[in-house]
């Protein structure tokens, strides 16, 4: 009886969501560990936290979005304008930062409505808004710009919340690990992670039962362009200058990682420690490869393999 | 005057300029258990669905409670605290069985958290009092169709409705289920919960319902009490029409020999038991059966779209063996699917192209389209069935329902197949070409086709078949002349298999 509780508990274990990417990380972990001497030191495994953070933040709000059957390509151009708003807003027109603050998050609920509002009520796929905002925002944090990068932030006293270090740990890890939780209690506690697995689910029966699936999903666009909007904070904070180039690419490391850790694209099926444990695989990967001192045109290579393959043996272990 | 729960006053409702419900009046009784009943495309879902808040009557008023109301959203059906089984299961396959029941506008739990414990419990409870045995932990996609059945009828429970309304509950459940559902029902109308039961399951509905009302061609037709009905007067009111085009005059071309033979036909998955039949050359076979009958997917096992068992399938005296469609048309039978949108049409292509397709490889030289030969081909078909369209190279989509099923008719007439079988041939298309159809079908068995016409509209077979199949439950229950024809036999015979 004992045994059978046990491999009961442990075939509950195995079939989660989460265990194959757990897996895939232990896998590549073990793989930098053994190629390179510094890679287990605890300062570098601070730093692949870190080096995981900016995506992993978005990571955590995609995840939600998608899980209800919706996607947002514009989070790479969102992290670098939401940036680009704020060094404008209190570099060049000298705002109060605090009120700049405000109104930057104000612009990513916008985004997020936009977004939303153009998927949802016109009928859309969220591909091709999201694609088209994706190119329009990143327009826009160039040209608000002049394309160039805007530095000087180390002034402003809310670099102390989005930079510096706690508790020994690097202040944009800290909100990672913060935002992570959030989305981990969101999505399995509180009624509005019910109501996105349910319309990612079935969005007919969903309705049918009385839930606004279309007020659901907008939620998961506000919240991701709002992530992306954090992210950037906490990049700022770390590097103390914002690039209108800044996260090209992002959107699709972010669906990466999103996909890594168990989520079906098509909706309905996600996993927030999945999602978290899939940023840290980008954040080793990146990590691990520059200390073996490989070229950052391999690292893209890399991660392009450690996706299929971290999927694949994900496939594995689910029924 | 009677204690309506629900009344239905001149409620009509038209999609783009069909008519599904006509001037519907009637009511809906506290406390009591009214049976619905009507042929396919009666009109009995999308009252329904007028219940529930999912379409809006184009015309009429809903009384609920003797006060007028108007239900515009499935929320607001739920605040008034109806509550609707739907006839095709709509449940999240990634949630819980709790999570499902207590899935809708206010989940239980404190602030913004879902209590998932109480939910458990309270589904335990639920089932406790249905008396049956589902984990409310599991998933849904982990659950037969019968316990997804249960779950929605638990959930409608759960809602604490004044009103609920069932479409065709027990299609998908085994007897042991349907027992469970009959005792339900009965505890909830004890209860002083009104209750609303669709079925084609003539006998069920007689046992259970106190009244039973009638809907015919989207028209109210009347109700019956329960000492008033019997399955005879059903199945008039159902189908009693003025017009008996059936006794019209039709040539008959059909010959003494066999074409194509089944025996033993299973397949288990889609509950078809043992269907033999033989076609004979030249012959109109009808087949006829409710929704649900296993009709279309007796179809497409024939044609080795769905696995099946134990077939032994001969074409004229020879037997073939037809493991996938492609095995099917290079023995000569052609399926033209009841589903045009789905399985039959080539999206935003042109009209050339989709009739072509069945027959490109004849088409083609070294890999390259002969156009011109497809014109031609193309030209001569749209003569021959008279499709009506601007030019032959229109996109397809832009046809209307006739003259896209026109298209795709000629895509298997290009194949000249020795045996046709066309599902639903005239679903969803105009009185006009609907009779064209007819016509086409009987002018090809002149040419030495022989078709098979499997339908729901018995009128229109009757006035086109030799010989009739009846389907029920996945069972042949009647293989009729055409001298045997009659409306309410072949009724009886669609819903024999039904009762339990």
């Amino acid at each position: 009886m004992g045994n059978e509780d046990l491999l009961n508990k442990i075939k509950k274990i195995v079939t989660r969501q989460s265990f194959g990417v757990f897996i895939a990380l232990i896998a590549i972990w073990i793989f930098f560990g053994v190629a390179t001497d510094a890679f287990f030191s605890f300062n570098n495994l601070i730093n692949v936290l870190r080096q995981s953070s900016v995506i992993g933040i978005i990571t955590v709000a995609m995840t939600m979005l998608i899980t209800s059957q919706e996607f947002d390509l514009s989070v790479g151009s969102m992290f670098a304008l939401s940036g680009i708003l704020f060094g404008v807003l209190t570099m060049t027109v000298g705002l109060n930062q605090w009120l700049a603050i405000i109104i930057t998050f104000a612009f990513a609920i916008l985004v997020g409505l936009v977004n939303g509002l153009i998927t949802l009520k016109i009928g859309i796929p969220s591909f091709i808004t999201t694609l088209g905002t994706m190119m329009l925002l990143r327009g826009a944090a160039l040209v608000t710009s002049g394309g160039y990068p805007i530095s000087g932030f180390r002034e402003l006293s809310f670099i102390n919340i989005v930079g510096g270090r706690f508790l020994g740990l690097p202040a944009m890890s800290i909100w990672f690990l913060l935002i992570a939780f959030a989305g981990y209690i969101i999505m399995n506690k509180t009624k509005l992670g019910y109501k996105m697995y349910a319309t990612g689910g079935n969005t007919k029966a969903a309705e049918l039962s009385g839930i606004n699936t279309t007020k659901i999903k907008l939620i998961g666009f506000v919240l991701t362009s709002v992530a992306a909007t954090i992210a950037s904070f906490t990049s700022i904070g770390f590097l103390g200058m914002v690039s209108p180039t800044q996260g090209q690419g992002f959107e699709l490391e972010v669906i990466a990682a999103s996909v890594v850790g168990g989520t079906a694209l098509f909706g309905g099926s996600s996993s927030m420690i999945g999602a978290f444990l899939g940023a840290l695989i980008m954040g080793s990967i990146k990590n691990g490869l520059s200390i073996m001192g490989t070229s950052a045109y391999l690292q893209q290579a890399f991660i392009g393999l450690v996706v299929i393959v971290a999927v694949i043996i994900n496939v594995q272990f689910q029924d | 005057m009677a204690d309506y729960l629900l009344e239905f006053k001149n409620i009509s409702k038209v999609f783009g300029g069909v008519v599904a419900l006509d001037d519907v009046s009637f009511g809906i009784e506290k406390g009591k258990i009214t049976g619905l009943v009507g042929e396919n495309g009666a009109g009995k879902s999308t009252l329904i669905k007028i219940c529930d808040g999912v379409h809006q009557p184009t015309k009429g008023q809903l009384i609920w409670a003797g006060e007028p109301v108007n239900i515009n959203s499935p929320a607001a059906a739920k605040k008034l605290g109806i509550s609707v089984v739907h006839q095709d299961i709509p449940v999240c396959d990634n949630l819980t069985v709790a999570e499902n029941i207590f899935l809708g506008p206010k989940i239980p739990g404190k602030n913004i958290f879902a209590d998932r414990k109480y939910m458990e419990q309270k589904t335990l409870k639920l089932f406790s009092e249905l008396n049956v045995e589902i984990d409310p932990g599991k998933l849904v996609k982990r659950c037969t169709t019968g316990e997804k059945q249960l779950i929605l009828i638990a959930k409608a429970m759960s809602k604490k409705a004044k009103l609920i309304l069932m479409d065709e509950p027990t299609t998908a459940l085994s007897p042991n289920e349907v027992t469970i559902l009959y005792k339900v029902l009965n505890k909830l109308k004890k209860e002083g919960v009104s209750i609303v039961f669709i079925s084609h399951r003539l006998e069920e509905v007689q046992k259970l319902s106190d009244r039973i009302c009638v809907l015919k061609d989207g028209q109210y037709v009347g109700d019956l009490t329960k000492k008033e009905a019997n399955e005879d007067i059903i199945c008039q009111m159902m189908v009693g029409r003025d017009v008996r085009i059936s006794q019209e005059y039709k040539e008959n071309f059909s010959t003494e020999e066999e074409i194509f033979t089944v025996e033993g036909l299973q397949n288990k998955e889609y509950g078809l038991e043992n269907i033999s039949f033989a076609l004979n050359k030249g012959e109109v076979l009808g087949i006829f059966g409710l929704r649900g009958a296993g009709r279309t997917e007796m179809a497409r096992s024939l044609i080795g779209d769905f696995e099946s068992t134990a077939a032994k399938i001969k074409i004229a005296d020879k037997t073939v063996e037809i493991k996938s469609p492609k095995d099917a048309f290079a023995n000569g039978i052609g399926y033209l699917p009841e589903d045009r949108d789905e399985l039959g049409l080539l999206d935003n292509m042109d009209i050339v192209e989709n009739m072509c397709i069945s027959d490109i490889d004849q088409l083609t030289n070294m890999g390259f389209l002969q156009k011109r030969k497809m014109r031609k081909i193309a030209e001569e078909y749209q003569d021959k069935l008279d499709i009506k369209l601007s030019s032959i190279y229109q996109n397809i989509n832009e046809l209307s329902g006739g003259n896209q099923q026109k298209v795709l008719l000629a895509k298997w007439l290009i194949l000249n197949p020795k045996v046709l079988i066309l599902d639903e041939p005239t679903k969803g298309i105009d009185v006009g070409t609907k009779s064209e159809i007819r016509k086409l079908i009987i002018e090809l068995t002149k040419n030495n086709m022989s078709i098979i016409v499997i339908s729901s509209e018995m009128i229109e077979l009757m006035s086109i078949a030799d010989r009739m199949l009846v389907m029920s439950e996945g069972k042949l229950t009647a293989d009729l002349s055409r001298e045997e024809f009659d409306e309410e036999l072949i009724m009886k015979k669609a819903v024999t298999e039904l009762s339990i």
